[in-house]
């Protein structure tokens, strides 16, 4: 009885030392027997697991423990089939299963990180003609609005003619065209709300310097001209597809 | 472009609603304002006087504000420049530091270079066409958009005044086109109380904030024009809308000097004697001087002794062909260089062109200058796209 004790209490401990993780699940038994045994008696040495992974031990609580997951294992933060949680970036454990995507967001190009944002163009890996992290950024935050990502597709594409380019006035002229034909389709789903909208989608998208810098060069070529629009009764029809068509 | 010549194109607007910007909006905002503008005036106008309204955007160059503003607040803001821009559009409330730094840089600029007839020159040329169409001009200028506006005023002729009307928002400069009024200035709009304070002494100080609002506005500059101005439900915001009405109906409707159009093209130049317009239009007629009626369009107004303009229309349309109308210029007549300027709208595009003639040996009547292109297409929508190339 006093043995169970000490084996429930160190596997007590051990659970309270590791941290969650989704690479945690795929701990294996082994290590984790070990260790909760090694807990349950330090003085046995690590010689190659015979010792402690001897029948009377297996047959403890440890083993029921292990299976039942309440214990997270004991992972290295090198190539041992087990993801350490506070070597997430380093373990290669850790990279061969990322957490699952949230709904809608299937086929989704990765995080392209700081790596994003070395150019001015940024990443497109899938080629779609928008940058990665702002495919994403429209994916994740409108999963539910098909209707919504296709105008916001609509309108990054229009930035990214704006920013990318517009080298003279005559292209910034042209290019402004179709900036305002996807803002009045915005405006269309949305009214006055697209406002917000499209400037938090700006946001995201003019998040260096250098894009930044971009896009102020393009809004300088446009000073001293007039722009003209289509009556809101006409909105509909700057959409590059069909809003009412999409039920969201 | 994909510009649909839809319905609104095709019908005969009577006035115009310009917005003009102030150096604190990019050109979405601008776009957005103006959005606003027509929402609140849909609101509130009879349906077949707002169905009689065009609204457009003269936009105004924002100087440099927004580069410099970003440049001087990128260390404190760790250089997150998505933030920068939630500041600055009104995302995020606004911080003090960051609200003193703006509010220096609008004071810092020399409100002298701010404008410049080059500036203006586009948004000038169209007041004057569309009041040589019949058509009333008002412009709603929003903060620097007041210099802007005053500025242009001063471009037009007397007769030309009469038909041209601005309503002042947020109003930086010291008179509404050399009046009094209308206009409308925030008790809490920061921007304008700091100018007043840095001009104190200055007879072109701004004209004092004269409107209050019951509910604390977003904006924490009280500037903003949607944010603070045409804040809904807000008194400025309705304040705005009234004067709008109240100055239409005191405009003038001008006489109709030119023909308005799907398709105009008008040209102006300086001293000199004559300067020529010649369109080929899509079917292969000429038109100019020697033939002023095309099959699509025609030149409405010739002119053979200075300065212009001579204005080439395709009215409707009806008369609209596929293809691509060539505009051309020739230097018929005069002894020295000449500037010209064209302006060519189709559908919703506006572009002006300045050409130098350095003599008149510049084109001939049989040989003019290509300057334009301008194409007209079938669109998926059922209308007509348009492109305007040089």
């Amino acid at each position: 009885m006093k043995t169970k004790k000490k084996i429930l209490l160190a596997a007590a401990l051990l659970l309270l030392a590791c941290t969650n993780g989704w690479g945690g699940e795929k701990a294996k038994l082994g290590p984790c027997v070990r260790q909760c045994v090694q807990a349950y008696n330090p003085s046995l040495a690590d010689s190659g697991a015979d010792e402690f992974m001897a029948a009377d031990f297996r047959a403890k609580e440890c083993v029921q423990l292990c299976k039942e997951k309440l214990y997270q294992g004991e992972c290295n933060s090198s190539a041992d089939g087990c993801c350490h949680p506070e070597y997430l970036s380093a373990d290669p454990d850790c990279q061969v299963e990322p957490p699952p995507e949230p709904p809608g967001t299937n086929n989704l190009p990765p995080d392209p990180g700081e790596a994003g944002k070395e150019t001015l163009a940024g990443i497109d890996s899938d080629d779609d003609g928008i940058r990665d992290d702002i495919q994403r950024y429209i994916a994740l935050n409108y999963p539910e609005s098909g209707k919504t990502r296709a105008a916001l597709r609509q309108f990054t594409l229009a930035l990214n003619k704006a920013i990318l380019e517009s080298p003279d006035e005559e292209s910034a002229l042209y290019n402004t065209e179709f900036i305002h034909r996807a803002s009045e389709c915005l405006w269309y789903i949305f009214s006055e709300h697209s406002i917000q909208i499209k400037n938090i989608l700006k946001a995201e998208y003019l998040n260096t310097m250098e894009r930044s810098r971009a896009y102020l060069d393009y809004n300088h070529k446009l000073g001293g001209h007039v722009f003209s629009g289509n009556d809101f009764d006409e909105y509909k029809t700057s959409c590059t597809f069909d809003p009412d068509l999409m039920e969201d | 472009m994909a510009e649909t010549c839809s319905a609104s194109i095709c019908d005969n607007k009577e006035t115009l609603i310009f917005f003009g910007n102030g150096i604190k909006t990019t050109e979405g905002g601008a776009f957005d304002s103006r959005n606003i503008l027509k929402q609140y005036l849909k609101k509130v106008m009879p349906e077949e006087e707002y169905e009689l309204l065009d609204f457009k955007i003269a936009y105004n160059d924002t100087h440099g504000l927004p580069l410099d503003l970003l440049e001087s607040s990128i260390q404190i803001l760790s250089g997150n420049t998505s933030r920068f821009w939630r500041f600055f559009w009104g995302l995020e409330i606004m911080p003090d530091w960051f609200a003193d730094k703006l509010i220096l840089l609008s004071i810092a600029l020399d409100r002298s270079s701010l404008v410049t007839t080059d500036s203006l020159k586009e948004h000038v040329n169209t007041y004057k066409t569309k009041i040589a169409e019949g058509k009333k001009v008002l412009l709603v200028a929003h903060s620097q958009g007041n210099l802007f506006g005053n500025q242009a005023y001063n471009l037009l002729n007397s007769r030309e005044r009469q038909s041209f009307g601005m309503v002042a928002v947020a109003n930086v400069d010291h008179n509404v086109l050399g009046t009094g009024s209308p206009y409308t200035s925030l008790q809490n709009d920061k921007v304008i109380l700091a100018l007043i304070a840095a001009q104190i002494a200055l007879p072109s100080k701004p004209m004092a904030p004269n409107t209050e609002n019951l509910a604390p506005a977003e904006d924490f500059l009280g500037h903003y024009f949607i944010q603070s101005y045409m804040a809904d439900g807000s008194i400025s915001a309705d304040k705005i809308t009234q004067q709008i009405i109240t100055t239409l109906n005191t405009l003038a409707t001008p006489p109709q000097i030119v023909e308005s159009g799907v398709i105009t093209v008008s040209l102006t130049w300086g001293s000199e004697p004559d300067v020529d317009l010649h369109v080929y239009e899509p079917n292969g007629m000429k038109v100019f001087w020697y033939n002023l009626q095309g099959y699509s369009g025609a030149i409405d107004r010739d002119d053979r002794s200075g300065y212009g303009p001579e204005h080439y229309t395709v009215p409707s349309c009806d008369t609209l062909e596929l293809g691509v109308y060539h505009v051309a210029l020739d230097y018929f007549k005069g002894d020295g260089p000449e500037v010209a300027t064209l302006q060519i709208e189709a559908g919703l595009l506006v572009r002006t062109y300045e050409i130098a003639m350095p003599s008149d040996i510049y084109g001939s009547a049989d040989y003019p200058e290509l300057i334009a292109n301008i194409l007209v297409k079938n669109s998926e929508n059922g209308g007509y796209d348009f492109e305007i190339s040089q």
